[in-house]
């Protein structure tokens, strides 16, 4: 009885407050903090409370403060990207959300788009993610990265790919845009396998890949199950170079030795980089995590930087701050923001965003650049 | 595509001799109490646990941390039958009622598992893995343990079962409660004896899988299920049948994706349950499943 | 005000679900855990038909309560052929399937990354879009289902389930095709469950798999348990209870990390607590309003005893001696032992048969084999001049014989009064097609139905009793009760599995009292019985059966003062 009661004390009471001039600066997030995917939750939540942390201390943007509100989407399910939004948007009545993978984003989106809400992913692939208008990408869709390894290791000489991809539109995108990619180049495709989020067990696919005997496996996959498959090629005898778009410590851990000479592309997170905001970001992260930041982290923390730019930009122009329209209006105005990769990041109309990327090797267990890419 | 078969049936073996041992252990529990130990996935599940919190999180020891994770599965499993189990037989509840009261226990440790540890993969270390090589055909050192340990464990058991007083006790509970009271066989004992060696056996089948493919909370469902689908091929009430079962569970989840898709492995063994369930009830070896006593 | 809306239209799905899940696990007690692969089956085919054939919801919602009804009533088939916990298990079995299926074929279903721009549902031209829109009709068709479950839960269809439940041996000796009732409602409750599965597509306008897991179905469960099985209101309680905790629960600061495993943990609780101390849950079965039910009309005055509800057949002269029920040469083996062995008797029409002889002769056996319930390895038995061998045991309940059995075996859990009207034949009302397109038929034929089984309960004297439930009576009450249903199936042949054991003299005569009447109504009867002062009371002629064969058969005072079967009777 009493939960009910406060229940909608907390409802009528967060409604009376204004939404202009409030105390606080709401952003949302929705995030996989539980599930198979929970590491990315937590560095993906543990970026922009960084960066709240660090605008905060300087006061604020304008003197007002900054506030997450983090929900979950368990792990990609678009049923509870759905509640999150609702949530979000009617209680908390945000006007920027950070979101993070393809299914609940989707399901979100039409929600976002209704009530003007501006949402800015950082983790999901999907070409689906692309040409919605209250919705920008800041992370590299998925397509590029798998053009640039797949090129990477045609050069090395590979003519004969086996591709093992996760059963979700990020993975299909990906096998999808490789496998032209690969023949025009003049390559064959010798084996396709998939695999579900979170699974652990690769021995079915592994074997016919290795019965495939391709030059190179490539896995468009990501965190641990990255991990396991490395490990598992090598445990069943696959001893041709694997590459792939994603390394996570987490997926280091599982594959441990196996993971040497891995190689893979991605959103090029230096982090011996001599940039200075790039390199106070990684030390502060550091400092408050106990552990290095991953382009993740690194994406969502940019991206309340950016929101801050564009607060800016609207509070300058006698705008409201709150109004996820006018955020929108100042972001295709403004498109280029400071990148904490170093340089600028830029945002197009369809909603994607061009970003440096590199080639990584796995060397003693920790990535190492081997070549930059535009 | 032959040494794809190759590989695929040494997969099929090493995965069949764990199925088999899951099977056993599941078995053993089914066939003496006749209780449907749904938490017998969390069981296992608590094992692998147990094991990485040993090994990984307070870094003992490999074979030390093994051990006291058989013990916490025991413990377990005993506890659950004590005070799950055995209160609600006094009340004379219903088999459903019983299921019910497991698949709750199981969802509860589960997700406290999920709570304590996380959802994602844990694994293992400090098992010296290697890979052993034959011509077209690949596997490790680990998986020869795996069906080494399941066959060794399977015989150790029957021999129990046939040489010690105790087990021909377990096995006359298993035939006949009734009959086992009246011959002055205290078969509360012999129940909690019977989950203690279930839960006894399905941790090495636990650890050894995490070994090689890391731990989740949920593996114990799909343990679980494997295993109660490998009894019920094999025949409720037959060991062998079981293990049987577990063999032909992991074979044929390997042979069958050497034509279909790979994604489809998981769902042959329950296609091989419904085949079995519509043909032939009672499994390969087992007791009749009581359909309509009169 | 649209979060509000929002968890009402939740409610009203999980309505749906929880309701149509009791019909199957609190009404007939199957235990399915794979209601959540209905629920998708629904909303994928919901989905697809307006995805790419272009239907209209109202077809697309069609379509899938047809298919979905479909697969339930496929899925009743291997229900059919195994107990209780191994039909969990094959459920399990089925629910990953469909979800395997939903997740890796990817031409239909596009697997893990779903179906999107599912059109929002277009009714008399206005499309509803926002939520405040959505809630009325997502009321209106949760009502709708809701009407549906209740009634076919409160007709005589639904009495059955219960009875399917209570014990499925004694419902098939009553005359029921379970394998058609098990079907049906499995058929039922996939088609319900793809109601809320085709409004859930239609209104999130995305799905995939992940909606439709092993974890969804054991949040049905918990909500049917928790409210009450076998009450409807109990499952929109704890619909309520359910869907509303776990929202509050957002608001109560719990880490992110740990809410959902939590959730989930709360339901385990649940299931657990609730089955251990509360297993009626919230709302039992037969709380509130239950007491003796309304006597009908013209019941108040003293109701004749036995009359039309006891057989239409004019009273005969006692023992006319036509052979009514003929064995010849039954063999029956058990493994190694011989239960019959070329048996050969003779029930005569009107008289009363005692059938006596040490344990183990094969008496009951007989039954169960004259009944159906088991084959004869060889022999015939002839009924009316038609071979009884192959029938099932409800087509032979049709034909015009019953048994009663020697555990009573009555429907502990449902009332006096229901456990007699149900053995009613004739209920053509049980059809469940009948149940919904002949209501009013229903409703009289009820009437009657109740007006017979009172006065079947009266000719037993437990008419003051009708309201209480078969399990609070005491023993000689629920042996009354047990003849009572027996006597409700109108059949000719009664065969009487030891009607007098466990009784107090005074209860022994009085049932000996009313067994002796009933050759009177027509009645042929056969009497298993080990207390020879009711065989001699009651039987002319008596068998007298050892190791499967009949050895003698006779007047009573004949085979009783026979030395010889008194040392095997009396094991020497």
């Amino acid at each position: 009885m009493r939960k009910w009661i406060a229940f909608i004390t907390a409802l009528l009471g967060l409604g009376a407050i204004p939404a202009y001039g409030a105390e606080t600066y709401k952003i949302g997030a929705i995030l996989a903090m539980t599930g198979p995917g929970a590491y990315y939750g937590r560095v993906m939540s543990r970026g922009p409370l960084l960066a709240i942390e660090e605008i905060n201390a300087k006061g604020g943007i304008d003197g007002v403060k900054l506030e997450l509100v983090i929900e979950d989407h368990k792990s990609g399910q678009p049923k509870e990207g759905v509640s999150a939004i609702n949530k979000l948007v009617n209680i908390d009545k945000v006007p920027f959300i950070l979101t993070s993978y393809s299914a609940p984003t989707l399901a979100a989106y039409p929600i976002a788009a209704e009530h003007k809400v501006l949402m800015l992913n950082g983790g999901g692939w999907s070409p689906d993610l692309v040409g919605k208008p209250y919705l920008f990408n800041n992370r590299m869709v998925g397509n590029y990265l798998g053009q640039v390894i797949a090129e990477h290791v045609f050069r090395k000489g590979a003519r004969k790919l086996a591709m093992i991809y996760r059963n979700d539109p990020s993975g299909i995108t990906v096998r999808d845009h490789v496998r032209p990619f690969w023949e025009k180049l003049g390559g064959t495709i010798v084996a396709t396998e998939v695999h579900e989020l979170g699974a652990t067990d690769y021995a079915a696919q592994l074997a016919k890949i290795k019965a495939a005997r391709p030059d190179a496996v490539a896995t468009w996959s990501y965190g641990k199950d990255l991990g396991f498959i490395v490990k598992q090629a090598r445990d069943v005898g696959i001893t041709v170079p694997l590459v792939g778009i994603d390394w996570t410590p987490d997926g280091q851990a599982v594959a441990g030795t196996a993971m040497e000479g891995y190689e893979y592309a991605s959103d090029y997170l230096d982090p011996d980089s001599k940039e200075p905001w790039t390199a106070r970001f990684i030390q502060d992260y550091k400092k408050k995590y106990a552990e290095a930041p991953d382009f993740y982290a690194a994406n969502y923390y940019e991206g309340v930087y950016i929101l801050g730019e564009l607060i800016k930009e609207v509070k300058q122009k006698g705008g409201n701050p709150q109004s996820g329209d006018q955020l929108r209006q100042a972001l295709l105005a403004k498109r280029k923001f400071a990148s904490v990769y170093g340089g600028t990041i830029t945002f197009n109309d369809d909603g994607t965003s061009a970003k440096p990327v590199a080639v990584f090797e796995v060397k003693g267990g920790k990535p190492t650049v081997r070549t930059l890419v535009k | 595509m032959l040494e794809l078969f190759a590989q695929l049936t040494v997969n099929g073996l090493v995965s069949g001799s764990l199925f088999a041992l899951l099977a056993i252990s599941f078995g053993v529990i089914l066939g003496t109490t006749r209780t449907f130990h749904f938490a017998h996935g969390i069981v296992y599940t608590a094992a692998a646990y147990g094991a990485y919190a040993f090994a990984e999180g307070l870094s003992l020891p490999l074979w030390l941390a093994v051990g006291l994770a058989v013990v916490v599965a025991v413990l377990l499993g005993v506890g659950i039958e004590v005070f799950v189990y055995q209160p609600l037989r006094r009340l004379y509840a219903s088999p459903l009622t019983v299921l019910i009261a497991s698949l709750g226990v199981l969802i509860i440790v589960e997700n406290a598992i999920a709570i304590f540890f996380s959802t994602d993969a844990k694994i293992v270390t400090g098992f010296p893995s290697r890979l052993i090589v034959l011509g077209e055909v690949a596997f490790t050192t680990l998986h020869l343990a795996m069906v080494l340990v399941s066959w060794s464990l399977f015989f150790i058991l029957l021999l129990y079962l046939y040489r010690t007083k105790t087990g021909k006790a377990m096995r006359g509970v298993a035939t006949s409660p009734e009959m086992a009271e009246i011959v002055g066989i205290d078969t509360r004992r012999v129940f909690v004896g019977a989950f203690a060696i279930g839960s006894a056996l399905a941790a090495p089948a636990a650890i050894l899988y995490t070994l090689d493919k890391g731990a989740t909370p949920d593996m114990g469902v799909t343990a679980v299920l494997m295993a109660a689908i490998a009894v019920i091929v094999g025949g409720v009430g037959s060991l062998p049948g079981a293990a049987l079962g577990g063999m032909i569970i992991g074979l044929a989840r390997n042979w069958g994706i050497w034509l279909l898709p790979s994604e489809w492995q998981s769902a042959i063994a329950f296609g091989i349950l419904l085949l079995v369930i519509l043909f032939r009830p009672t499994g390969l070896f087992g007791v009749k499943l009581r359909k309509a006593e009169v | 005000m649209d979060y509000f809306i929002h968890v009402a239209i939740l409610i009203a799905l999980y309505t749906i679900l929880s309701t149509s899940y009791n019909l199957l696990i609190g009404y007939t007690g199957l235990f399915s855990i794979a209601h959540a692969a209905f629920y998708g089956i629904g909303a994928y085919t919901s989905a697809l038909l307006t995805l790419h054939f272009g239907a209209s919801f109202p077809l697309a919602l069609l379509g899938a309560i047809v298919v979905t009804a479909l697969v339930g009533g496929a899925i009743g088939v291997p229900a059919l052929r195994v107990r209780g916990d191994y039909l969990v298990i094959a459920s399990f079995g089925f629910q990953m399937i469909v979800f395997g299926v939903m997740l890796n074929w990817l031409a239909l279903t596009r697997g893990e990354g779903g179906l999107a721009g599912i059109p929002r549902p277009v009714l008399f031209g206005i499309k509803i879009f926002s939520p405040a829109a959505y809630l009325p009709l997502a009321v209106a068709v949760a009502g709708i289902c809701f009407l549906v479950t209740w009634w076919v839960a409160r007709s005589p269809f639904g009495r059955v389930l219960r009875a399917i439940r209570e014990d499925e041996v004694a419902a098939q000796s009553l005359g029921k095709d379970i394998v058609y009732f098990k079907i049906t409602v499995f058929a039922l409750a996939g088609g319900l469950a793809a109601v809320a599965g085709s409004f859930y597509a239609h209104y999130i306008t995305f799905i995939n798999p992940l909606s439709f897991t092993l974890d969804e179905s054991i949040f049905i469960m918990a909500v049917v348990l928790v409210g009450g099985a076998g009450n409807l209101w109990g499952s929109l309680v704890g619909t309520v209870a359910l869907v509303v905790a776990p929202e509050a629960l957002r608001f109560l600061r719990i880490p992110d990390a740990i809410a959902a495993p939590f959730r989930q943990i709360l339901y385990g609780l649940l299931l657990v607590l609730f089955v251990r101390f509360r297993p009626q849950g919230l709302i039992g079965e037969h709380s509130a309003t239950r007491g003796t039910p309304k006597v009908p009309a013209g019941g108040d005055k003293k109701v004749e005893e036995g009359g039309s509800a006891l057989g239409t057949r004019p009273p005969q002269t006692a023992g006319n001696g036509k052979p009514l029920l003929t064995l010849r040469n039954v063999t029956k083996s058990f493994g190694g032992i011989r239960a019959l062995d070329n048996l050969s008797l003779t029930l005569e029409e009107g008289r009363i048969t005692g059938l006596i002889g040490p344990n183990g002769a094969g008496k009951t056996t007989a039954f169960n084999l004259i009944t159906g319930f088991l084959e004869p390895d060889a022999g015939s038995i002839v009924y009316r001049g038609r071979e009884l061998r192959g029938a099932k045991p409800h087509e032979i309940s049709r034909l015009g014989i019953a048994r009663s059995f020697q555990d009573l075996r009555l429907f502990p859990r449902m009332t006096v009064l229901d456990n007699v009207v149900v053995a009613l034949p004739g209920q053509r009302t049980e059809q469940l097609s009948l149940v919904f397109f002949a209501a009013p038929r229903v409703v009289s034929a009820e009437r009657e139905n109740l007006r017979r089984a009172y006065e079947l309960l009266a000719f037993v004297g437990l008419a003051e009793k009708a309201g209480e439930l078969a399990e609070d009576l005491s023993y000689p009450e629920q042996k009354l009760l047990a003849l009572a249903r027996l006597l409700a199936t109108q059949a000719n042949l009664l065969l009487l599995d030891e009607p007098a054991s466990g009784l107090d003299p005074t209860s022994v005569e009085a049932i000996m009292a009313l067994i002796r009447r009933l050759p009177d109504y027509g009645k042929t009867i056969c009497v298993i019985e080990h207390n020879l002062d009711v065989i001699k009371g009651l039987a002319d002629p008596v068998v007298f059966l050892n190791e499967g064969r009949a050895i003698a058969s006779g007047a009573p005072a004949q085979i009783m003062a026979s030395p010889q079967l008194a040392d095997i009777y009396f094991g020497v």
